[in-house]
């Protein structure tokens, strides 16, 4: 299946990689949750704070389905 | 001689807007020259004035997007910022020159040579003095209309729920997730909006906290280390600047009850991708 993936702030370096194209899209086998495509990217889990599918607040647990569109923000705080 | 008259209609004129209509309008050495004779507070002239129907001159350029109305009601307001630095100034310069008729600002530090990237207010002239007091001064020059109250001040025990009976709409503009974390509590025992914004590199977040949500907890643990993204990536000025628009729009709506639909969601903008997205926590 294929899933858009943004990673953002200091997390988006993780996004260059050879299996997200340059929309962003991750290729990965199903079943598989984000949990296991931030794996695969290898996005330290100790660097993440929200976790969006489709928008919405989710866990690492959460099941992905093709084209789903998975956020993940790292911990921002300056001001 | 004829006596001079003092009364708010004397001193209008007619101005036509780009429509072709005309508004009664007002300057500000007028305003101040009749507070003093009349012995009134600044801030209260000009909301005398603006219920007679006559707009100060230094709003003219607000209509219509701001009302005549609405800004009455931003003259009857009382908002608080906590922090003063890279987005609390950009906040309290904007609110300043919208007219919100009291400003309680908050922080305990002084201006230093790290802040000259990115904190309006801070130059050569400002380095080693109080935050809040420079601002303080300053946004008396922007708008005398506004009555600022300066505490140099750290809100860091959720007991200082006092300092915030007056106010409508409480803005953060701090940088430490555990200062945010007790701000947060401070907002819902006063049972209070809370403006949450954070910036990291060219990019920021903003959303509304209601009294009732507990959205802070989910943004920190108050336990995040000097990798968070911020000390990483650095804050250019373009951030909080951005940022602080973005708040201090919420501030508006909240305060004009505009465009409530849909204000508990996040809203991250990137300037440098750029993207923005919204979304549900």
């Amino acid at each position: 299946m294929q899933i858009e993936i943004r990673l953002f702030a200091t997390l988006a370096s993780y996004a260059d990689h050879e299996d997200v194209d340059s929309d962003g899209c991750l290729s990965i086998e199903g079943p598989a949750t984000i949990r296991d495509a931030l794996l695969h990217l290898g996005v330290p889990e100790q660097d993440i704070k929200l976790v969006f599918l489709n928008g919405v607040g989710a866990s690492l647990d959460s099941s992905l389905k093709d084209k789903d569109r998975v956020g993940i923000f790292p911990p921002i705080g300056g001001g | 001689m004829m006596p001079k008259d003092h009364s708010l209609e004397s001193r209008a004129r007619i101005e036509k807007d780009s429509q072709g209509k005309s508004h009664r309008v007002i300057c500000d050495p007028d305003l101040l020259e009749l507070a003093d004779i009349l012995n009134t507070p600044v801030h209260q002239m000009y909301l005398k004035s603006m219920e007679k129907g006559i707009l100060p001159l230094r709003y003219f350029r607000n209509m219509p997007s701001i009302t005549l109305k609405q800004q009455i009601i931003l003259q009857r307001s009382q908002v608080a910022v906590v922090g003063a630095g890279g987005l609390g100034g950009h906040v309290i310069e904007g609110l300043c020159r919208l007219g919100i008729g009291a400003l309680h600002i908050f922080d305990p530090d002084s201006f230093d040579e790290t802040n000259l990237n990115r904190q309006v207010f801070t130059d050569q002239n400002t380095l080693g003095n109080a935050k809040v007091e420079v601002m303080q001064e300053c946004c008396r020059l922007i708008n005398p209309a506004v009555q600022i109250t300066a505490h140099r001040i750290a809100v860091k025990d959720p007991n200082q729920d006092a300092l915030f009976v007056d106010v409508q709409v409480i803005v953060d503009g701090l940088d430490t997730p555990g200062d945010r974390l007790i701000l947060a509590a401070i907002a819902r025992k006063c049972r209070l909006p809370l403006v949450h914004g954070a910036v990291a590199g060219f990019a920021g977040r903003v959303m509304i906290i209601q009294p009732s949500d507990n959205s802070m907890e989910m943004l920190y643990s108050g336990k995040e280390s000097a990798c968070s993204s911020e000390h990483l990536l650095g804050t250019p000025v373009l951030s909080p600047a951005l940022i602080a628009s973005f708040q201090t729009m919420a501030v508006l709506n909240i305060l004009l009850g505009k465009n409530q639909a849909g204000e508990s969601r996040m809203i991250y903008v990137d300037l440098e991708t750029p993207s923005l997205d919204l979304f549900e926590l």
